[in-house]
């Protein structure tokens, strides 16, 4: 039975809801690399002038941000965080570990960002006096704060399950099982009802039998009554 | 969930990264030049 089939074997989605979900994975995974890619040379923007700018306010602005950087960190932080919900949330249809892919944006941005506190603070541009010592310490702490997460990312058994996830990680939840059950069981029941299937002429006899008690005990009033038999008739003549 | 289905969701997450990494680099050019 194609129903029972649905419900015990994989939770893999197919047909439109793979399709769905395959779409929406992709672009939050397209979306949180573009914002962390965004961040990034903002940021490298922002250190090839020193570290720090401004831009608006009532004040004489001493060092002007580059070019759109005032909208694009923030803009990038929110749309980072946005469309890294959306790869877990569709990543998480598509069933196994794929949602978890989202967690490697924390290392990602971390490590990229870390790169830059690295690479200006070693060699700080327009500067004479060699390396600074605070955007390096900068670079340690985001060293440790993206590098120990994707160590933890990087263990052959998880990374595994998210990219190459075994059959095992297909069995249906049990509340899956349900939700799929009362889909299919909903379904059946609907085009069952389209098709007006003939009925057994003892199961009609019954059935005429209990809307006439209804009727006699004044449950259904006679339109209701003639309305329903017609579409018991009706159904047993289909 | 077949191989053929692994493949591809692989190489559509390697794409999306990449193609991420593209457009991030592309709209940072067209918005500060």
């Amino acid at each position: 039975m194609r129903g029972s089939k649905q419900v015990t074997g994989s939770s893999f989605p197919r047909g439109a809801d793979l399709a769905k979900a395959s779409l929406g994975f992709a672009l939050g995974l397209a979306g949180a690399a573009c914002a962390i890619t965004l961040l990034f040379l903002a940021m490298r923007s922002v250190m090839e002038i020193g570290g720090s700018c401004a831009s608006g306010g009532p004040y004489e602005v001493a060092n002007p941000c580059p070019k759109g950087v005032g909208w694009i960190v923030p803009a990038s932080i929110f749309g980072g965080l946005f469309f890294v919900g959306v790869a877990i949330a569709y990543g998480s249809r598509l069933g196994g570990d794929y949602g978890t892919l989202g967690a490697f944006a924390w290392p990602a941005l971390f490590l990229t960002l870390g790169w830059n506190f690295l690479e200006y603070g070693v060699d700080p541009p327009g500067a004479d006096d060699g390396p600074v010592v605070s955007w390096l310490f900068c670079a340690a702490l985001f060293a440790v704060m993206g590098g120990l997460p994707l160590i933890g990312l990087l263990r052959p058994t998880t990374l595994r399950k998210m990219l190459w996830p075994p059959e095992s990680d297909f069995v249906r939840r049990p509340d899956a099982r349900l939700h799929d059950a009362r889909r299919d069981l909903t379904r059946t029941l609907r085009a069952a009802a389209s098709r007006r299937a003939p009925q057994p002429s003892g199961e009609l006899v019954d059935d005429l039998e209990r809307l006439a008690r209804l009727h006699r005990e004044g449950a259904l009033d006679a339109d209701e009554y003639e309305r329903a038999k017609e579409r018991l008739l009706g159904g047993a003549e289909a | 969930m077949t191989n053929a289905a692994r493949l591809a969701l692989l190489l559509l997450i390697a794409a999306s990264i990449a193609g991420g990494i593209w457009l991030g680099d592309w709209l940072f050019e067209v918005v500060t030049s």
